[in-house]
C-alpha cells in the first residue's frame, strides 16, 4: 500500500510568495491494481508521482510505502530505495540513445553496491520483444524504445511501477502492448500508477483519479 | 620535487662541517689533518665557479679566487692547491665565475682520473649541491 | 558504482565536440612539451658536437665566431693566429696533443679541414669507422655522412660553395680517401679532413717542415717554417693545464677558451626564449582548460535531464558527480597523453630541420620535466573538473526532468 498523508507542495512564486501545486489530504494505492491518474495539464500529475518516487521535496506531509515512511529517509537510502522498489517509465523513455538494449536495461545496476537485479535482463528483452541484434537504442522504434524502457523499471522486480504518459508518444498498436504489460505486472501484485490522458487506459483501470489544481476532484472505481 | 631536492639540500648544508681554501693543506700541498678528518664526510666549502670546462656536464671546478684573479697561473703543479672538482649528481647550471658560492658534498681525497672525461683530480666533492651566496 | 558506461557514451554523445577538445588540450600540451624537449635535445647535440673539443687558442676576437667557424665549420674568414704563438702552443708540456686546424676549402660544398693525425685519432676515439687515418700529403679521412667513400679520390676548391669556385680555382693536388670517422653528431660528419701540411702547401705557405726534409707529416714541426693557423685545438693533460692554459693564452695576441663557455653563453639565451615560450604555452593550456570547462558546462546544460533521470532511476548524487568528473578528466588526460606524444614528434620533426641546416644531430627525448608538465596539466583539469561536477550533483531533481532534452 502506497499511502499520501496531508501532502503540501508548495514552490517560489512572485519574491515573496509561494504557491500550492499539490494538496493531498489523504490517498493511497492498493497493490494489485492499475490506478490512472489524469487531469488538465499543469493539475499537479507529475509532481504527484514525483512525490511517491521521492524526488520532489515536500513542503510539509508524508508517504509510506509497506509501512516504510519514505519521507524520513535520508538521501542516499531513498536512491538505494528508489533503485529496488520503484520502476519508471517516461512519456519519451529517456533512455541512453548511445547504449545497447542490453546496456540500458541493465544500467541501473551500475549505479551502487548490492544493486543485485532481480530479473534477468536477457530475458525481459526475450518477454518485451526487444530485437537482441541493435547495437544503440537511437537505431530503434519509438514502440521498440518503450518496450527497452519498460524491461528497464523492471530489472529490480519493483513492487511499484509509476509512469509518466506511457503510450502519449506512441501509435495504438504499441500503447496498446505498454497497457496490457503494465496491467500483467498490477495482477502479479504490484502497485502500478499511470498518470495518462489516453481514454483506452483510464477504461482499462481498476481505479481513475482526476487532479485539477493540484487537488483531487473525482475518483472513479471501475465497476 | 623542487621542494624534495631544497629540503634534502638544506638537510645537507645544515649537517656538513665547513671548510675554507685556507684550511685544506698544510706544509705547500699535502692535506691538512683538518681535510683527511673530513675524508668520507660533507662538508661545505665556499668559492668560486670556474669557466665551465664541458657544456651539460656533471661537474665543476671550484676556485679559491674568482678566475679574473687568476688561480692557475702561477701554477704548474699536477694539482693546484687552490682549487677543488665538484661534482654534482645533476647537469651543472653554471653561474658566472665572480660571484661567490656554497657548495656542500662528500669529500673524497686522493689521485683519481675521471672515467669519462679523463681529467686527474686530487680533492673533490661528489654528489655536491650548490647554491650562490 | 561503475560510472564508466555513462562516461563512455557521454563522451560518444558529442563525440565531435569532444574530440575537438581533446585536440584542444592536444595541441596546447604539445606546444609546450616541444619547447622543452627541444631545448633538451639541442643543449645535448651542442654539448656532444664540442665535446672533443677541450680548449681552443685563436686570434683574439669573438670566440662564439671561432666557436661557429672551427668547431661547426660555418663558411666565413677569421683572424690567423700568429706564427710565434702557434711555435708556443706547440711547444707546450702540459697537453696531450695540440692540433692546428685549417680551413676555407671545400670539396662538393663540403668544408675542409686540415689538421693532423692526432686529432683525427681523438675524434675517432682511437678507433675509425673504416679503413685508416692519413700517412702522408695526398691522403685524407672522411666524415660519417660525406658522399665520398674509402678509394675515392677529389680535389679540393678553393672557398665554399659553388658561387665562389666560379673563377676556376680548384686546387691541383689529387687526394685519396683512406678512412671514415665514426658519427660525430656534428657537422664534422660531413667534412674532409686532410693533413694541414698540404693545406700550407696549397696556398704557398711554409709547410711546417724545412723544404729537404720532404712530404713528412707533423708533429714534430720545424719551428722555423710554421706559419699562422685560424685555430689550434688544444688536448690539455689534466684539468689544472686546462685552466692555466686557458689563462696563459689570453694574451695581446690570442685568445683561448672552453667551447663550452660558448655553449653556456648560448643556452642562457636559449633558456630566456624558453621562458617566454613556455609562459605562452602555459597561457595557451590555461586557456585551453578554461575552454573545455565552460564548453562541458555549457554541453552538461543540453545534458541536464538526462543526468536527472538516472538519479530518478535511482543513482544517487555520488554516482552522477563521478560520471561528469571522470568524463572531463577523460577528454583532459586523453589530450595530455596524446600531445605528449605529439610534442614529442613536433621536437622529432624540428631536430631533423635543425640537422639539415646546422649538421648538428639532435636526439630529442622525453624527460620528466616534459611528462610533469602535461601531469600539471591533467592535475588542473582534474580540479576544474569539480566545477561542472558539482553544478549537477547540486542540480535539482524535479526541475531537471522537467527540462526538455
Amino acid at each position: 500500500m502506497v499511502s499520501l498523508k496531508k501532502i503540501n507542495v508548495e514552490v517560489p512564486d512572485t519574491a515573496n510568495d509561494r504557491r500550492a501545486i499539490l494538496t493531498i489530504e489523504d490517498l493511497s494505492f492498493p497493490p494489485g491494481e492499475l490506478t490512472v491518474v489524469a487531469g488538465p495539464s499543469g493539475s499537479g500529475k507529475s509532481t504527484l508521482l514525483n512525490v511517491i518516487s521521492g524526488i520532489t521535496p515536500l513542503t510539509s506531509g508524508s508517504v509510506t510505502v509497506f509501512g516504510e515512511t519514505v519521507t524520513d529517509f535520508r538521501e542516499s537510502r531513498r536512491d538505494a530505495w528508489r533503485r529496488q522498489t520503484v520502476g519508471m517509465i517516461f512519456q519519451d523513455f529517456n533512455l541512453i540513445g548511445e547504449l545497447s538494449p542490453l546496456d540500458n536495461i541493465r544500467l541501473p545496476e551500475s549505479f551502487g553496491k548490492a544493486a543485485r537485479p532481480a530479473a534477468d535482463a536477457r530475458s525481459l528483452m526475450k518477454r518485451f520483444g526487444v530485437p537482441e541484434d541493435r547495437t544503440t537504442v537511437s537505431r530503434m522504434s519509438r514502440g521498440e524504445q518503450q518496450r527497452v524502457a519498460i524491461a528497464r523499471a523492471l530489472l529490480f522486480d519493483p513492487r511499484i511501477i509509476l509512469a509518466d504518459e506511457p503510450t502519449a508518444s506512441l501509435d495504438t498498436k504499441n500503447g496498446s502492448f505498454v497497457i496490457d504489460s503494465l496491467i500483467e505486472e498490477a495482477a502479479k501484485g504490484k502497485t502500478v500508477i499511470a498518470v495518462s490522458h489516453d481514454p483506452e487506459f483510464a477504461a482499462r483501470a481498476a481505479t481513475t483519479i482526476h487532479l485539477d489544481h493540484g487537488r483531487v476532484v473525482r475518483k472513479d472505481r471501475a465497476q | 620535487m623542487f621542494i624534495a631536492v631544497a629540503i634534502a639540500a638544506g638537510a645537507a648544508i645544515a649537517a656538513a662541517s665547513t671548510l675554507s681554501f685556507a684550511e685544506l693543506y698544510e706544509k705547500g700541498s699535502d692535506p691538512s689533518a683538518k681535510t683527511k678528518a673530513l675524508t668520507g664526510s660533507e662538508v661545505e666549502i665556499v668559492g668560486y665557479m670556474a669557466p665551465p670546462l664541458k657544456a651539460q656536464a656533471t661537474f665543476f671546478v671550484l676556485t679559491k679566487m674568482p678566475m679574473a684573479v687568476c688561480p692557475f697561473c702561477d701554477s704548474t703543479l699536477d694539482w693546484p692547491t687552490d682549487i677543488v672538482l665538484i661534482k654534482t649528481s645533476s647537469i651543472v647550471d653554471p653561474t658566472p665565475f665572480n660571484f661567490p658560492i656554497k657548495v656542500v658534498g662528500k669529500l673524497e681525497v686522493g689521485f683519481e682520473k675521471d672515467p669519462e672525461t679523463g681529467f686527474v683530480s686530487f680533492l673533490r666533492l661528489t654528489d655536491a649541491v650548490f647554491e650562490r651566496l | 558504482m561503475n560510472p564508466l558506461p555513462m562516461v563512455l557514451s557521454t563522451l560518444r554523445a558529442d563525440r565531435r565536440l569532444n574530440l575537438m577538445l581533446v585536440i584542444l588540450v592536444m595541441i596546447a600540451t604539445a606546444l609546450g612539451v616541444a619547447i622543452i624537449s627541444q631545448e633538451r635535445a639541442l643543449k645535448q647535440a651542442s654539448a656532444r658536437a664540442v665535446d672533443k673539443f677541450d680548449l681552443i687558442v685563436a686570434a683574439p676576437g669573438s670566440i662564439t665566431d671561432v666557436t661557429l667557424k672551427s668547431l661547426f665549420l660555418r663558411p666565413g674568414a677569421v683572424e690567423l693566429l700568429k706564427p710565434e704563438v702557434v711555435r708556443q702552443v706547440v711547444a707546450e708540456k702540459r697537453v696531450a696533443f695540440a692540433a692546428p686546424l685549417a680551413f676555407g676549402d671545400s670539396v662538393n660544398g663540403d668544408p675542409v679541414v686540415g689538421t693532423t693525425r692526432d686529432l683525427v685519432l681523438h675524434l675517432a676515439d682511437g678507433h675509425l669507422a673504416e679503413g685508416r687515418g692519413f700517412e702522408n700529403w695526398e691522403e685524407a679521412v672522411v666524415g660519417q655522412a660525406s658522399p665520398l667513400k674509402v678509394g675515392d679520390t677529389f680535389q679540393t676548391s678553393h672557398g665554399h660553395g659553388p658561387e665562389e669556385t666560379t673563377g676556376g680555382l680548384v686546387h691541383a693536388s689529387r687526394f685519396t680517401v683512406v678512412g671514415r670517422l665514426p658519427a660525430q653528431g656534428s657537422p664534422w660528419d660531413r667534412a674532409v679532413i686532410i693533413p694541414v701540411e698540404q693545406i700550407w702547401k696549397l696556398h704557398n705557405l711554409p709547410t711546417g717542415h724545412a723544404p729537404e726534409a720532404g712530404p713528412v707529416l707533423g708533429p714534430p714541426f720545424d719551428d722555423a717554417y710554421l706559419t699562422g693557423v685560424p685555430a689550434m685545438v688544444v688536448k690539455p693533460e689534466n684539468l689544472a693545464a686546462a685552466y692555466g692554459l686557458r689563462n696563459l693564452f689570453r694574451t695581446e695576441t690570442s685568445t683561448a677558451f672552453f667551447p663550452a663557455e660558448v655553449l653556456v653563453g648560448l643556452y642562457q639565451v636559449l633558456g630566456d626564449i624558453r621562458v617566454m615560450m613556455t609562459a605562452l604555452a602555459a597561457g595557451t593550456q590555461a586557456l585551453v582548460i578554461a575552454a573545455v570547462i565552460a564548453c562541458v558546462i555549457v554541453l552538461l546544460r543540453v545534458h541536464r535531464r538526462r543526468f536527472a533521470v538516472l538519479r530518478a532511476l535511482g543513482a544517487p548524487r555520488a554516482y552522477v558527480f563521478a560520471c561528469i568528473w571522470l568524463y572531463v578528466v577523460t577528454i583532459v588526460a586523453t589530450g595530455a597523453i596524446a600531445g605528449l606524444i605529439l610534442g614529442f614528434a613536433g621536437s622529432y620533426l624540428a631536430g631533423l630541420f635543425v640537422a639539415s641546416q646546422t649538421g648538428v644531430a639532435l636526439s630529442p627525448s622525453i624527460g620528466l620535466q616534459e611528462v610533469s608538465l602535461a601531469a600539471v596539466l591533467v592535475a588542473t583539469g582534474c580540479v576544474f573538473a569539480l566545477v561542472p561536477a558539482v553544478a549537477l550533483y547540486r542540480d535539482r531533481l524535479d526541475r531537471a526532468l522537467q527540462t526538455i532534452s
